[in-house]
């Protein structure tokens, strides 16, 4: 399970010693590749965002965020020989619930997705097409010379056992518990999890240094473990006295979605490469895309929602 | 194979019921060179008869030597490097066997004079990237942390690339960093380095001799493609009891020797060990960690026993290990972890006549990592390691003065413990990594090598080393299908032959002198690796899983051509060189891209790629060996290249280590009796780095598209270290020095490696992004250590 991070983290602590300096230097600008990011869950339309790849030192702004979303491209969506065209939207135009859908399938805050900051988020969608469980949902792309195409299922859904806290190991941080699950892995190989955690009103968010898990170790096995609690990305700094504990009174919601194995590996090594950027004992690895032609992601998630107010 | 059997058993009785079929009228002078001051052998020492230049011998290991020639009278001059050349008559009417004492030139009562005509070290042999590494000018250098390291100074060596700043891995020829046979009185030592590569294994105390062999290879090595860094551990005196020592920055050393049995057996022990922990845990007994939780030490020790005037023994070991311990989040999680190295080696060594000479070696070589750790509730272990068996048996063979016979058969029994993971809940629920077991393997190899002085001015050495690898049950071979279910498995039971591969490794290299002070060499070399390391990272860890041949996995090949110009100047007290090699390189491995390290419950094999490498360069070297100014010039310019199908789009990339330049100067200028003074100038060109080209967001945050594998260049590297050594004066039986040494004088800030850094998400914060150069010792790093030497 999450023993894979422990060990880098435990050789980066021994490398603290290094030192870092700002470095001015000239990349190449490589090749316009396509970005697929798109999910569909059980119930809920697919919703694709398509956005391009730009230059690592090219501008930053929001106009060149907007830029970076690619109109006019032919996407479809096809299962058991039924095709489905998507249809590029912004997100403001969608009913209230796929928005909130988009909010959480992306990481965005909702009211940059109400368009607030005169910014307009693209997706492409369908409202002729909900997820079921089972099935094998086949994504195509067209748009100048691109052509991208990727295959997701959305699995059986495999919930929680149970979820319950234990205290704080330093008794005087008796405001703080840790959060624990119980889980039952399925008799077959490849079954992976992906986690969000939400704390009150708060947005979900998945869990920040690792996300997934996949029972190649643990297989039909039952596991007891922490989980620590989701944070946003990209943040300067962790709090490390409050990291992965949740509060006295908090509700917390867990999002546990059942992903197939492609998208177990597009996010464990996503988070890999994110982890271990910069660390001197690893070298750069390349995401693991199920895109064809293409980056990023299709996914499919099998979700179930579990709660527990801590007292 | 069999034939080889045939022809090897052949020699065998050949050897011993002739012994003098060709040589009615030949003598056989035999000995051993030692230091006159401390008795230890001298390794590669050279030796000729004046009036027959063409006669002449190299010491082996114990700084034995023997060369035959016909009865007469001659002057016999023998030399060392760093020592002063001694001449002495020799009248040979009858088997004679010498001891020579030579003595250093640094601790010579009076300015060194050359008076003797030195034939020189390079131009003799046959051998192409032979060095030998003069211990006693590695121990003036300046090192880092004030810890002598033979590892650093072999890459100061030309074609030797440095793994990184203050790295002990080192790339020879274009090859990986499995590819090196380290070697310590003959044991394989698996990983040579302590604190991720920081530090070598290897107590300079404790050691007698390095040699690196990057060219032509003698079929007496085999099992790595790139070099052989053949170290022997010292013997301990048979005249007295002596004791040596050192306190450093971060370590100390002391080692003891002394006769057991007057003139016939003796001892030496050797310790080091780091004590930051002892030092610091004092003052950090209150904080969460209670101290500096890691220490590293190694012991090495060697007893020989001289049976009788053909007979020697020795028993030699080493043990070292890395420990600590680390706890994190409040105490949530806790582990322990070690690895290190152990070796022992009883060796034989045999006269059966003058002629005939017979080593036997039984080694004992291992590795293990270990990491334990309990958290959330579960007590997890994580380990790795390979355990060695081994039998040599190699013999000497002098026919007569024209040719001179090596041959052997070797046998290793190889244990190799993958990574493998158990976690154990409290609950009593456990999770193995159950599919990933030990592999056994037995490499056995018989060779051949003959050096024939076809005229006085041609000598050529042809050898060839007959490899066999068997990889044995019990193994399961499991075929998998995309999510990792096995939909397949063949099981083979315990000593069942599962996979068996046969290498032919001919090995030729020539001398032809072209005057008394130049000649040139070329050579050719094929070699066979049964076992194999493969790293991602910038540096090797120590949780890296040695692998061996296997079902899975296919020997590594390599064939290498060589050309030398050797000349000696002003009677060897330079000598240069300029070789140029190509190496070809086959079934390379790398991870497959997208490859990232966790436990898994599949064998690392699944994970490898292969492919095809290849190396090009040429290698400047010059050398000043006498005089109060000593060191050497090192200069390489190399092309090394890798072409995978299933990495970078199965287009060529640049290794990791292709480096175009690569400089160093080395020197040590003896002032006066007390001062010594030392200085190491490297420069590299840049590394060879995979670097993102554009960026996307996924959830808001940042991802790169990478370039092309390996190509982006970091800046180059360069680095001056200086030392300064003051000889205490003598206080009754002990002498003393001081070594003040600095490291990256003038602060250079040499890149480990570049990254962006990206903070924010695109939608709500924004991003920043920074490109950051990583430095490990970006300023002038100063250290002091005391040596003392009591007799």
């Amino acid at each position: 399970m999450k023993l894979n991070y422990i060990i880098p983290l435990f050789l980066l602590l021994l490398f603290l010693a290094a030192c870092e300096k700002d470095l001015s230097i000239d990349l190449p600008t490589g090749k316009e590749q396509l970005v697929v990011e798109g999910h569909i869950e059980q119930g809920a339309p697919p919703i694709v965002v398509l956005t391009r790849s730009v230059p690592v030192f090219s501008e930053i702004s929001q106009e060149a965020l907007q830029e970076a979303f690619v109109h006019g491209a032919q996407v479809r969506v096809s299962i058991a020989g039924e095709s489905y065209t998507l249809e590029e939207r912004p997100v403001s135009s969608l009913p209230a619930e796929q928005r909130q859908l988009a909010a959480l399938q992306f990481g965005i805050p909702l009211e940059i997705l109400n368009g607030c900051c005169g910014f307009t988020f693209y997706v492409y969608t369908t409202d002729k097409l909900l997820g079921e469980t089972g099935g094998s949902y086949q994504l195509y792309i067209n748009h100048e010379e691109h052509q991208l195409s990727a295959t997701t299922t959305i699995p059986q859904l495999n919930p929680i056992d149970s979820l319950w806290t234990m205290p704080h190991p330093d008794p005087a941080q008796d405001s703080l518990v840790s959060l624990w699950y119980r889980y039952t892995d399925p008799d077959t190989l490849g079954n992976s999890i992906r986690y969000f955690t939400k704390r009150n009103s708060e947005p979900f968010y998945p869990g920040l240094f690792s996300s997934v898990f996949n029972d190649e170790l643990v297989n039909g096995g039952t596991v007891r473990f922490p989980l620590d609690r989701g944070e946003p990305k990209g943040q300067e700094e962790i709090d490390e006295e409050l990291y992965s504990y949740f509060g006295k009174s908090d509700t917390v919601t867990v999002r546990w979605a059942a992903i197939d194995l492609p998208h177990f590996r597009f996010w464990s090594s996503i988070e890999n490469e994110q982890n271990s950027n910069g660390s001197p004992i690893s070298s750069p690895n390349i995401t693991q895309s199920n895109i064809k032609g293409g980056l990023g992601i299709w996914g499919g998630y099998g979700v179930t929602y579990h709660q527990i107010v801590i007292e | 194979m069999r034939y080889f059997l045939f022809i090897f058993l052949l020699l065998q009785v050949l050897a011993l019921v002739c012994p003098s079929v060709y040589a009615q009228s030949l003598y056989t002078l035999s000995g051993q060179v030692r230091d006159a001051l401390t008795g230890d052998a001298l390794v590669g020492a050279s030796l000729y008869l004046k009036e027959k230049p063409g006669i002449g011998a190299i010491t082996g290991p114990q700084g034995a030597f023997n060369l035959s020639a016909p009865a007469g009278s001659y002057t016999l001059v023998s030399q060392y490097i760093g020592y002063d050349a001694l001449e002495q008559p020799l009248e040979l009417s009858s088997n004679k066997t010498l001891t020579i004492q030579l003595s250093p030139t640094a601790y010579g009562v009076q300015e060194v004079e050359v008076t003797a005509k030195r034939t020189p070290l390079l131009t003799e042999t046959a051998a192409l990237g032979q060095l030998e590494l003069p211990l006693e000018t590695i121990k003036s250098l300046p090192v880092l942390f004030g810890e002598v390291d033979i590892l650093k100074t072999v890459q100061l060596l030309p074609g030797v690339q440095s793994g990184g700043e203050g790295n002990t891995g080192f790339y020879v020829r274009g090859g990986g960093a499995d590819q090196n046979l380290v070697l310590l009185d003959r044991a394989t030592i698996y990983n040579p380095g302590h604190l991720f590569n920081f530090f070598s294994v290897f107590n300079s105390d404790a050691l007698e001799h390095t040699t690196l062999l990057k060219g032509s290879v003698p079929a007496r090595y085999g099992g790595r493609l790139s070099s052989v860094l053949d170290i022997g551990m010292k013997e301990g005196s048979l005249e007295d009891f002596r004791a040596e020592g050192g306190i450093g920055l971060i370590s100390s050393r002391l080692t003891v020797q002394g006769p057991i049995v007057p003139e016939k057996a003796s001892f030496l022990l050797s310790g080091r060990r780091t004590y930051i922990d002892v030092l610091a845990n004092p003052f950090l007994k209150n904080t969460e960690q209670g101290g500096v939780p890691y220490h590293f030490y190694d012991l090495n020790g060697k007893v020989a026993y001289t049976l009788s005037g053909n007979d020697r023994l020795y028993l030699s070991g080493y043990y070292g290990k890395d420990v600590g311990n680390l706890k994190l989040s409040d105490g949530r999680f806790s582990s322990d972890f070690f690895w290190g190295n152990a070796s022992a080696t009883a060796r034989w060594n045999h006269r059966f006549t003058d002629k005939l000479f017979m080593d036997v070696s039984g080694i004992l070589s291992q590795y293990n990592f270990q990491f334990s750790w309990d958290y959330g509730g579960y007590e997890a272990i994580l380990q790795t390691g390979i355990r060695d068996y081994s039998l040599y048996a190699d013999f000497d063979y002098t026919p007569n003065v024209r040719h001179h016979l090596q041959y052997g058969v070797q046998h290793t029994y190889h244990i190799l413990r993958p990574r493998t993971g158990e976690a154990e809940g409290q609950e009593g629920e456990s999770f193995a990594t159950d599919r990933v077991r030990t592999k056994y393997a037995h490499e056995t190899a018989l060779y051949l090598s003959d050096d024939w002085h076809v005229t006085d001015k041609l000598l050529v050495n042809v050898g060839l080393r007959s490899s066999h690898f068997r990889q044995v049950g019990p193994f399961s071979l499991y075929r998998f299908n995309e999510s990792q279910t096995v939909v397949d498995s063949t099981l083979y039971s315990s000593g069942e032959n599962v996979k068996s591969y046969h290498v032919l490794e001919p090995r030729a290299s020539l001398r032809y002198e072209l005057s008394k002070q130049a000649s040139i060499k070329a050579g050719f070399t094929r070699s066979a690796q049964y076992l194999h390391l493969v790293s991602n990272a910038y540096t090797t860890l120590p949780l890296d899983v040695w692998v061996p041949s296997s079902a899975l996995v296919e020997p590594q090949k390599a064939t290498q051509f060589a050309l030398g110009y050797f000349k000696s100047i002003k009677k060897n007290q330079y000598e240069g060189s300029m070789e140029i090699y190509y190496k070809d390189l086959e079934n390379q491995l790398e991870y497959r891209e997208g490859f990232a390290p966790g436990p898994s419950n599949r064998d690392l094999e699944y994970e490898f790629v292969k492919g095809h490498g290849e190396s090009y360069g040429a290698e400047l070297f010059l050398r000043k060996n006498y005089g109060a100014l000593q060191g050497w010039i090192g200069y390489t310019l190399s092309y090394t290249t890798r072409q995978f199908p299933d990495l970078n789009q199965g287009r060529v990339f640049p290794a990791r280590f292709d480096r175009r330049h690569d400089l160093s100067l080395v020197a040590s200028y003896k002032w006066n009796d007390r001062w010594t003074f030392g200085g190491t100038f490297v420069y590299g060109t840049g590394q060879a780095t995979t670097m993102p080209e554009r960026r996307y967001y996924i959830e808001g945050t940042v991802n790169y598209q990478y370039g092309d594998r390996n190509s982006f260049r970091m800046e180059p590297t360069h680095r001056l270290d200086l030392s300064a050594t003051l000889k205490g004066k003598a206080w009754k039986d002990v002498t003393s020095s001081w070594t003040f040494s600095v490291y990256n004088v003038y602060g250079r800030s040499n890149p480990l490696l570049y990254y962006i850094d990206n903070e924010g998400d695109a939608f709500s914060r924004g991003i920043s992004l920074q490109a950051k150069k990583v430095s490990l010792i970006p300023f002038p790093l100063p250290s002091v250590t005391w040596n003392f030497t009591w007799k």
